[in-house]
């Protein structure tokens, strides 16, 4: 019962001492505390915080390029490592990069970089670069990085089509990272909702819906994803194509969460409190979301934040497969799928960089969420 | 056309020499494998075997060696590839790129003054791979037996089908038939000669073993019913017992996985020394799940040569890279492709401003002297082919004469130029302008305008053709008209041309000459500009046609509908079926020229990129006797799959000397 405020409330005052101001600390306090003292945690929770802000919030001001420019004379450039010492061995506060030239090699087939030791071009730091719109609102043109006049940085080397990679790789996470929120919130909503109403009225509805959840269970993924793309209709953007994928991602996976919610909610409704409520008159819904639905919270926000990563992983592995989200967009499953061929592997290995953020991403998100886990049940050891 | 004199002399040539041989070489020559079997008396001598005038193949370099293993790799479980290196069954083959035909099955062939009955003369004495002799009546039983039975699942071939009736045959005797047609057939050799026959999905039958198939066939064996075992029969590149006429013959097959052959010791060819064909022993092919292990495996020498499965440009670095290594050659063929990537825009559209607009010339060439082509050139072929308006493929005879230059030039320059202001201009004019200030051209009643490239999704991102399209919608973007590129399921895709619902979609013209493949060119089936005009056309003469007329033409199975008779789908169609039946080469040839006439007004009807770029094939370093492109009478026509490549390049005249 110490999750009702009015008792907390009521011990604080019981227990001041002269001199001291003492206070028990709340419950959202003391998950805090917890979640604060788990290093890996916390870490994995700022990282997720500069992704976000990265990709997803500000990637303009963070890309290099205009990811979506195609530039002829530098098609599968390799990247452009900052350097602080140059070749003579002087060392140089601001980072620079050496300019390059590429060269159309007929006997190879195959663009040549010869680096220019003669163009040096410092690295400036909140510089003036390509025009966007901040939000979708305001002109802007400033960037994190940047060479300033018209070169081109290029940090992390080009694509086929002479695009920077790096500036892809911000907004291809622009999609992988949201599609991941969008599809765990359906998930959340749809299965935190049938796993409470097949808990709370048991019976015919409970049978009903845990066979749903078992049919849903038992289908194979991936010749569904097969079959599902083949009939989502074939004028539809692959905008509006994004969506559907997200929906019906999450249409699959509520099915686990659902199963969870409704354990929770098999014991609640057994509770004396529940009874009280009953007796004293409570509607069905009423105790449904004053009571079952709270107490449940905690466990639901712990299996949002460990599912979003799977979620990501589902995109990059679909898009890959050439099932979810189709080039020219942009996400971290198409970049990969870039990198599929032998000629990417044995030639132009820096296209496969895009597969280190994923791991970045999903990383973050485990730990974070372990670290919820821990933290949101604070008496557990 | 000039074909048919130069055909003559050949055949002239050819039958001098073929006559001659026997005198001057009376025995023959054959593999150790083989003379080894016949001292066991496990079969004839070489000179029962073969026929009483050989097939005589000129080895390119060299006589070579008997002996050895083909190493090939495929990721097709048709075992395509291969079929296609094959000529066996073929009544004539392609010879120089097609610009000539040779004898094959045939020694000779004879029209009547009209063209509508001819008569073919068979090699006396070719035998199938189990010994019976080809006769005559084995194409009887292909044609009669099969073809004509609309149970069985053979189709009369195209050619056979003049004035829509079909043709009759008419056995003279065991080595000639007479093919008799109810209106001139004008390109029967031509049309023989493309693909390397032998039956299954497109490629044509033309023959049937008798002697095998017809104990399952109904008319033949009261064991069966219906064709469903003889169709599994005859497909000789599943069943090894099948008998065939190939220069190899399967001997193991395992399904999905391994093709293995052995050469037929009844192979009716010998090299200028006699000495019996092929010379390589065996063949293997070995079928991948996955295009980038087969290059992985190609990379390391694991294929003595192929072209198809193919490479993309983008590989030719890997490859040259491990040449010295793993001890093989990176070949460039030219492709002889005529538009590179192609964008057909829909002229049967389901909206129809939109239709109107794609019909419009203006329009066409607005989006053509929009697309940087130099920059699709660079980016994505190395800098190789040349920028063309998109026309049917360079290599073809018709372009080779004093009119077919000047047509040739006239459709490539026609829209080609780079010019983003002309473009803009153009659109300006035909009322494609920016109406409610959103920065994008809109159509001329005001709706916004938005075109959609339609392609298969399953294209990795590393094939031109998703780059080519990408650097388009970004030239189309440039003069204000909004692009965006729709990656479409395959199965999805073809319904979408089939029903004429595509918005732009992106198509390669290889062939060169309308008369033998029209795709592309002439609107006969959904494939091309004007699927439902193209579909009405196709059912023409057919009782299809003239059904669920009350319907409108979307709901119609399959969707079609009648263009009017002087538009120019009615017009191409029309010249392209009175030329088919013109005996006289002159005004053939004018016919012809007046399509492609019809493609220059009236057109682009398919906008292209670049042509003529080139194609990829591997060979080891111990095979030999492979024709490089210098070695080629036009450096390759490898993209149209009428051409046979590489049948074309004899493989039996190949061999391995390690």
């Amino acid at each position: 019962m110490l999750e009702r405020e009015g008792f907390e409330i009521y011990v604080t005052e019981e227990v001041v001492e002269e001199g001291h101001e003492y206070r028990a600390i709340t419950q959202f306090e003391m998950i805090k505390v917890k979640f604060f003292r788990n290093k890996l945690a916390v870490t994995g929770g700022i990282v997720l915080i500069i992704l976000y802000l990265f990709f997803v919030i500000f990637p303009h001001f963070f890309a290099t390029n205009d990811f979506m420019q195609q530039n002829e004379d530098y098609i599968f450039a390799p990247p452009q490592w900052p350097q602080f010492i140059d070749k003579d061995g002087n060392f140089h506060l601001r980072p620079f990069v050496y300019g390059y030239q590429s060269e159309l090699n007929l006997e190879t087939y195959s663009w040549e970089y010869k680096i220019n030791y003669n163009e040096k071009y410092p690295i400036y730091f909140i510089t003036r670069g390509y025009n966007y719109k901040l939000f979708g609102l305001f002109n802007m043109n400033w960037h994190l990085l940047g060479l300033g006049q018209d070169k081109k940085l290029f940090l992390l080397g080009t694509d086929r089509l002479g695009r920077d990679l790096f500036s892809r790789i911000l907004f291809g996470g622009r999609i992988s990272l949201t599609i991941g929120l969008i599809g765990v919130a359906l998930t959340i909503i749809i299965g935190s909702f049938m796993g409470t109403l097949s808990g709370y009225f048991g019976g015919k509805i409970d049978d009903f819906i845990q066979r749903i959840i078992e049919l849903l269970m038992s289908f194979p993924s991936i010749p569904l994803w097969a079959a599902l793309a083949a009939v989502l209709p074939a004028e539809w953007s692959p905008i509006e194509t994004f969506f559907a994928i997200s929906i019906i991602l999450s249409l699959k996976n509520w099915t686990g969460l659902a199963r969870q919610v409704r354990a929770k909610v098999l014991s609640y409704r057994e509770e004396e409190y529940t009874y009280a409520a009953r007796v004293a008159g409570a509607s069905d819904l009423y105790i449904i979301f004053r009571h079952m639905l709270p107490n449940c919270l905690s466990h639901i926000l712990v299996i949002a934040t460990l599912s979003i990563p799977g979620m990501i992983l589902a995109e990059t592995s679909l898009s890959f497969l050439g099932l979810g989200i189709q080039p020219p967009m942009t996400s971290w499953g198409v970049l990969l799928k870039d990198a599929q061929k032998i000629s990417v592997v044995l030639q132009h290995p820096w296209l496969m960089i895009p597969g280190i953020f994923v791991v970045f991403a999903v990383l973050a998100y485990n730990f974070f969420g372990d670290g919820v886990r821990d933290a949101i049940d604070p008496y557990s050891n | 056309m000039r074909k048919s004199s130069l055909v003559m002399i050949l055949v002239i040539i050819t039958v001098i020499i073929i006559g001659a041989i026997p005198l001057f070489a009376a025995s023959y020559n054959e593999a150790p494998i083989l003379r080894a079997k016949v001292e066991r008396g496990e079969l004839p001598s070489v000179e029962e075997r073969l026929p009483e005038n050989p097939l005589v193949l000129k080895p390119l370099n060299a006589i070579g060696k008997y002996g050895g293993t083909w190493h090939r790799l495929t990721t097709w479980e048709k075992w395509y590839g291969l079929r296609m290196s094959m000529y066996g069954h073929s009544y004539v083959r392609w010879i120089d790129d097609g610009l000539d035909i040779a004898p094959n099955l045939l020694t000779d062939w004879q029209p009547n003054q009209d063209k509508t009955v001819w008569t073919l003369y068979f090699r006396k004495g070719i035998r199938w791979s189990d010994g019976a002799p080809f006769t005559a009546d084995d194409v009887l039983y292909w044609y009669e037996d099969l073809a004509l039975n609309e149970e069985c699942s053979i189709p009369i071939p195209n050619w056979a089908i003049v004035g829509d009736k079909p043709m009759e045959v008419e056995k003279v005797d065991d080595y000639t038939v007479k093919f008799k047609f109810s209106k001139p057939q004008v390109v029967l050799m031509e049309l023989l000669a493309t693909w390397p026959d032998g039956g299954g999905d497109w490629i044509p039958y033309t023959s049937a073993p008798k002697h095998y198939l017809s104990q399952f066939h109904p008319k033949y064996s009261d064991k069966y019913t219906d064709f469903i075992v003889h169709e599994e029969k005859q497909e000789w590149w599943y069943n090894p017992k099948c008998p065939v006429l190939t220069a190899w013959m399967p001997v193991r097959h395992e399904p999905g996985e391994l093709l293995e052959l052995e050469r037929n010791p009844y192979y009716y060819a010998v090299d200028p020394q006699g000495n019996q064909l092929p010379y390589i022993d065996r063949i293997r092919v070995e079928c991948l799940q996955d295009g980038e292990v087969l290059k992985m495996k190609v990379v390391q020498g694991n294929s003595d040569f192929q072209i198809r499965p193919g490479f993309g440009l983008r590989d030719i670095s890997i490859l040259k890279r491990n040449e010295e290594k793993y001890g093989f050659e990176t070949l460039l063929y030219d492709s002889g492709s005529g538009g590179g990537d192609c964008f057909m825009l829909n002229h049967n559209n389901p909206d129809s401003v939109k239709e109107s607009l794609y019909r419009n010339p203006s329009f066409s060439r607005a989006l053509s002297h929009a697309i940087d082509r130099e920059k699709i050139k660079m980016m994505v072929y190395y800098g190789q082919g040349e920028a063309t308006t998109g026309t049917m493929s360079p290599k073809g005879a018709w372009f080779h004469t004093e009119k077919g230059k000047i047509v040739y030039q006239q459709w490539k320059n026609l829209a080609v130029e780079y010019n983003p202001e002309k473009a803009k201009k153009m659109l300006d004019e035909i009322g494609v302008v920016d109406l409610d200030g959103d920065g994008w051209r809109d159509k001329p009643n005001g709706e916004s305008l938005e075109l959609r490239i339609d392609i298969n999704s399953a294209l990795r991102p590393g094939s031109g053709r998703l780059d080519t399209c990408e650097i388009t919608k970004v030239c189309w973007e440039n003069i204000g008209i909004k692009t965006e590129i729709n990656p479409t399921e395959n199965a999805n895709l073809n319904n979408m041309l089939k029903e004429g619902t595509f918005d732009i979609q992106v198509y390669t013209v290889n062939d060169g000459d309308p008369l033998l493949y029209p795709a592309g060119v002439i609107p006969i089936g959904h494939e091309h500009f004007a699927p439902l005009y193209g579909t009405w056309n196709r059912l023409k003469g057919t009782g299809l046609l003239s059904t669920e007329l009350d319907k409108k033409p979307r709901d119609r199975t399959p969707p079609r509908e009648k263009p009017a008779p002087d538009s120019p789908y009615t017009r191409l169609y029309d010249l392209y079926k009175k030329a088919l039946i013109t005996a006289d080469d002159e005004k053939r040839a004018e016919l012809v020229y007046d399509i492609f006439q019809i493609h220059i007004d009236q057109g682009p009807f398919f906008i292209g990129t670049v042509n003529n770029t080139p194609r990829v094939g591997v060979v080891s370093n111990r095979m030999k006797n492979v024709p490089r492109r210098e070695d080629l009478a036009l450096g390759g026509f490898v993209d149209p799959w009428i051409m046979s490549y590489s049948a074309i390049l004899n493989p039996p005249t190949f061999y391995i000397e390690e």
